[in-house]
């Protein structure tokens, strides 16, 4: 009943920590031109501003498809819900981090990542082993794993005056307006961001009923949604840095639901809008780092379904959840070889509703780490223990207990050659039942344990070629995921009556390969080549006596694989983008009934970028999605859309 | 490698995966005879009711029956199946359709949309007399079925979301459940006239009805809710009066006639199962083991084939897995088990 959930994730080499001329960014660029000299000894997977350009996804869900070991849900398209699930972890394991900041939702868990824009992002790191940059909260140090967003706006301009005009416009009605500018220098800057997307989201669909040919268009598919952002930075003095943002987001949408076979009727609206306001102090004494940081959030959502066979007539069901977000986290090199890091973070949600719930809930989650790094020519090791606890009260009914938790992770990584490194980690994580989980009413179990999640990792990089303008990259990881005490909705004394209990238990044991080939020749020509695969074996170990027993769990394919080619001349070119899924089910029981098609879908995008001055330049860019008009879906009954077509104009001053 | 090989291995070993499991060949049935035809609900938004076909001359089992006679599926959560003359009602709630088969060959008729101003009427039960099809309609109404011209003549306003709908003592009797609007339930059931085709009576029988059967004496029994907040359930007879003649403080969940005797269904709320046989004229426990509960998973429902004097249960299998139907003597003894689909609920009886 519950559900879903990024910035610039750096490795800091221990004893060089803080300063960003010092960095060394040791992401794999899964997507973009090559895998450099540092990405090899990386395990998180990185995404440049140039590579969410070449894309040009919806959103946030569609972008992570392309990554090895990501596995996404998708409601449908344009604007509807998509959750993730990393190396078969569910999206509740995942912390979302923007600008340094975490956003939490103690409600459902997670981010909706159909709702996450990308127009003024820089880069996106999906963080699967250890960091220890001082931008990542702690919360996101000691989670499963996490998806870290850099915005446009958050980075000092790099002249005085820099701006983006983006519009778009697209099948199904979409029309997509956005403005970004910043101004000032390092000393101070501001910015501010503005998006408006509207679309019908009436997208023409094909389904498969028996032998009887369907065709529809997809109803009450319509969104409008509006996103603004501004942010003030201002540094005192060299080294020390306040940072100031507010941002307010609304969405209006339809909810088309499944595509129900005879009936689509559906009439069921969503509104939510979302205030955060942030702020956070980075200073650095000698060689010793600190951040402090708060946030607040207000996030309220208004669901409404006019044809609920209710004595009023109507379903209305309103929920506000607010957090307030505090946190210190510090660096400090321990001689040549050494340096510890550590945080603590107080997270306080609460949730309130007038009509669908009867309890009151807040969380005090008060979260800290320590962790050791130590770093030398060969050899790099990272200890770390997380401690957090979990307080709730409830003002109207019973409260979960408190939990307490110790979490360790520990990361080893070994250069064998320049070229060729091998990492290896485990980890120990948890995810707290949600609100919604613990205290729904009726069906809300505020018993609930913490699901518990281990993690073992094994990484190997090596660079195969890189010299005459020619670069050939390989990365291969093997992974093993054991979850416990995995929260359930289950239907108890009938199809009606539900319960959420800790009854499951999954073992995921998964290898992902990433390939990476760029070639630059003549004097204006290049050619980039990249696929990952990723084989994930998710089986489900919850009771020995059903059917389902070490059977692959639902919605996990087996294979994914991702191929991307591009071909450019002048910064004109062409790109052809591949996504394969194998089969799911939409049940454990992996039986007939229960398949769900594979599928192959591919898009081709044609850009072109004109450079008027130094620093004017407009980019055309004309994409066809779906080319061959693939009817599939990720989720039983959620077709996805056919063919169709985006049109992109970007004007930029940077 | 390149990205083009790298796709076609995978393709290749995708492609070489077999299915481990066959939930059946699905042999096509000409006729119906010496079976059941179960309709198995599916889950919500899934689209995957379907119809089974148990064929106790071969033993096969047929799980496409309602695709191959119609070139389509039956649709989303299939809630009941009922016969009347040579044809075959089955009532699609989520899918908001009334599918009509002729009885012998399944062959389809008619499917009607369940809808009214736009709004799916969510057709839950069927039940018939006097020529006519009631069914009750989640959206307060039963709705009256001429079985001759195949076309709804009327709608019976009555109370909130009616469930289970029953003919005893020349009269339509339908719980009203108001289960949608929890916790304000409603508490009633109402009778309907079959012949002026109005609601004559509507009495106060317990929070949240929801199932109804009656003896041989016209006693109606009907399973309704202990109070408020809670899901704890208890049985109701009601004199063919309309007089509440006994509450039983029993967990029952569900039930079903079984000679003169019924079945019942009980579950405590620490889960404690147990199907028992309860006898009316006494109104006591005959038999409070009467079918070994562990045998099944969930307990989904029966119904007795006075034909063959065997009683074929539902197992619903925690409602994610394929579903069962265990044969049993009518002195509670297990015969045989047929895997069909999910959530198998009600079934047609074929001699």
């Amino acid at each position: 009943m519950k559900y879903y959930l990024v910035a610039l994730v750096f490795w800091i080499v221990s004893y060089s920590a803080f300063s960003q001329d010092e960095k060394q960014l040791e992401e794999l660029n899964i997507i973009a031109t090559k895998l450099n000299k540092y990405y090899v000894d990386s395990i998180n997977v990185y995404i440049s501003r140039k590579d969410i350009e070449a894309l040009q996804p919806d959103d946030l869900g569609e972008l992570l498809k392309k990554l090895p070991g990501v596995n996404v849900k998708s409601y449908g398209g344009l604007g509807g819900l998509k959750t993730v699930s990393i190396r078969g972890l569910s999206g509740q394991h995942t912390s979302f981090v923007v600008d340094g900041f975490s956003q939490t939702n103690a409600q459902t868990g997670q981010i909706n990542m159909g709702q996450v824009q990308l127009d003024n992002i820089e880069s996106i790191v999906v963080q699967r082993g250890g960091t220890s940059e001082l931008k990542i909260p702690t919360i996101a140090q000691l989670s499963g794993n996490a998806i870290v967003l850099e915005s446009f706006q958050a980075k000092a301009p790099t002249i005085p005056f820099q701006q983006k005009l983006i519009t778009k416009f697209g099948s199904f009605g979409q029309n997509d307006y956005t403005y970004i500018g910043k101004t000032g220098k390092e000393k101070l800057f501001g910015g501010i961001y503005f998006k408006y997307r509207s679309a019908n989201g009436e997208y023409p669909f094909k389904y498969m009923n028996y032998k009887t040919q369907l065709s529809g268009i997809r109803k009450n598919n319509d969104f409008t949604d509006i996103n603004s952002g501004f942010n003030l930075s201002y540094q005192p003095v060299k080294n020390h840095t306040i940072n100031f943002q507010i941002q307010y987001s609304e969405t209006h949408q339809g909810v088309p639901g499944a595509v129900v076979l005879y009936n689509d009727l559906a009439k069921q609206r969503l509104n939510t809008t979302n205030l955060q306001i942030k702020a956070d102090y980075n200073g650095k004494v000698k060689a010793i780092g600190y951040r402090f940081y708060y946030s607040f959030m207000n996030d309220s959502l208004h669901y409404n379904d006019p044809d609920y066979l209710n004595i009023t007539g109507e379903l209305i069901a309103s929920y506000r959840n607010k957090s307030h977000d505090a946190g210190f986290s510090m660096g400090i090199p321990l001689g040549k070889y050494f340096q510890f890091n550590t945080g603590v973070q107080e997270i306080i949600s609460n949730l309130h509703s007038v009509e669908s719930l009867n309890a009151s809930p807040a969380r005090f989650h008060f979260l800290s780490f320590a962790k050791t790094s130590f770093h030398a020519k060969k050899w790099n090791a990272v200890a770390q223990i997380g401690l957090q606890n979990i307080a709730e009260i409830n003002r109207n009914g019973e409260k979960a207990p408190n939990r307490t938790r110790v979490n360790p992770f520990v990361e080893v990584r070994y250069h064998v050659h320049k070229n060729i490194s091998l990492i290896a980690f485990y980890r120990n994580s948890f995810r707290m039942p949600n609100f919604s989980e613990l205290y729904y009413n009726n069906i809300g179990n505020n018993n609930l344990k913490p699901e518990d999640a281990h993690q073992i990792n094994l990484t190997t990089s090596y660079t195969i070629v890189d010299k005459n303008n020619i670069y050939l990259g390989l990365q291969a990881s093997g992974y093993y995921q054991h979850v416990d005490n995995l929260i359930l909705a289950i239907p108890t004394k009938n199809l009606f009556v539900w319960s959420i209990q800790n009854i499951g238990k999954n073992e995921v044991k998964g290898a992902d390969a990433i390939l990476s080939f760029s070639w630059s020749f003549g004097k204006h020509w290049s050619t980039q080549l990249t696929a990952n695969y990723t084989f994930q074996q998710s089986l489900d170990l919850s009771d020995k006596n059903s059917p389902s027993y070490k059977q692959q769990v639902a919605y996990n394919p087996l294979h994914i694989v991702n191929g991307d080619f591009s071909i450019s001349y002048r910064g004109i070119g062409i790109r052809y983008s591949n996504f394969y899924s194998s089969e799911r089910y939409a049940l454990n029981q992996n039986i007939p009934a229960n398949r769900i098609d594979g599928f192959w879908i591919s898009d081709l995008t044609l850009f072109s970028k004109f450079n008027i001055d130094k620093h004017n330049s407009v980019r055309f860019q004309f994409t066809i999605k779906n080319i061959s008009d693939a009817s599939y879906a990720y989720v039983k009954s959620f077709i996805m859309p056919g063919r169709h077509y985006l049109f992109t104009f970007v004007y930029e001053f940077i | 490698m390149n990205l083009y090989k790298l796709v076609i291995i995978c393709l290749l070993v995708v492609s070489c995966k077999k299915d481990k499991h066959n939930d059946g060949v699905n042999t096509p049935v000409d006729y119906f005879k010496n079976g059941l035809l179960v309709v198995n609900e599916g889950l919500f938004q899934q689209n995957n009711s379907s119809l089974s076909w148990i064929d106790f001359s071969t033993g096969l089992i047929n799980n496409e029956v309602f695709e191959q006679k119609t070139d389509r599926q039956l649709g989303d959560t299939g809630n009941d199946i009922g016969r009347y003359g040579n044809k075959i009602y089955v009532v699609v709630t989520t899918s908001s359709t009334l599918e009509i088969l002729d009885a012998k060959n399944g062959n389809s008729l008619k499917q009607i949309n369940m809808v009214d101003g736009g709004t799916p009427k969510q057709p839950r039960f069927v039940a018939f007399t006097n020529g006519k099809a009631f069914i009750s309609c989640f959206d307060g109404y039963v709705d009256v079925l001429d079985t001759t011209s195949l076309t709804i003549t009327q709608r019976i306003k009555v109370g909130a979301n009616p469930n289970e709908i029953h003919v005893a003592n020349n009269k339509i009797y339908t719980v009203n459940s108001g289960g949608l609007s929890y916790p304000n339930v409603d508490s009633t059931i109402s009778v309907i006239d079959p012949i002026s085709l109005v609601e004559t009576q509507k009495i106060v029988v317990g929070k949240n009805p929801y199932r109804i059967t009656s003896d041989n004496a016209g006693n109606l029994y009907i399973v309704v809710q202990t109070g408020l907040n809670t899901v704890a359930t208890q049985l109701v007879k009601v004199k063919p009066t309309l007089e509440i003649d006994t509450v039983f403080n029993w967990p029952v969940n569900l039930m079903t006639k079984v000679g003169s005797n019924i079945m019942i269904y009980t579950l405590t709320e620490s889960n404690q199962a147990a199907i028992q046989l309860f006898n009316p004229t006494t109104k006591s426990i005959v038999n409070s083991n009467f079918i070994d509960a562990s045998l099944f998973t969930t307990f989904y429902g029966a119904q007795y084939d006075a034909h063959r004097n065997q009683i074929y249960c539902f197992d619903a299998m925690s409602y994610v897995n394929s579903g069962y139907v265990r044969v049993f003597t009518s002195n509670g003894v297990p015969v045989k088990n047929y895997q069909i689909r999910l959530n198998p609920s009600k079934t047609l009886i074929y001699e």
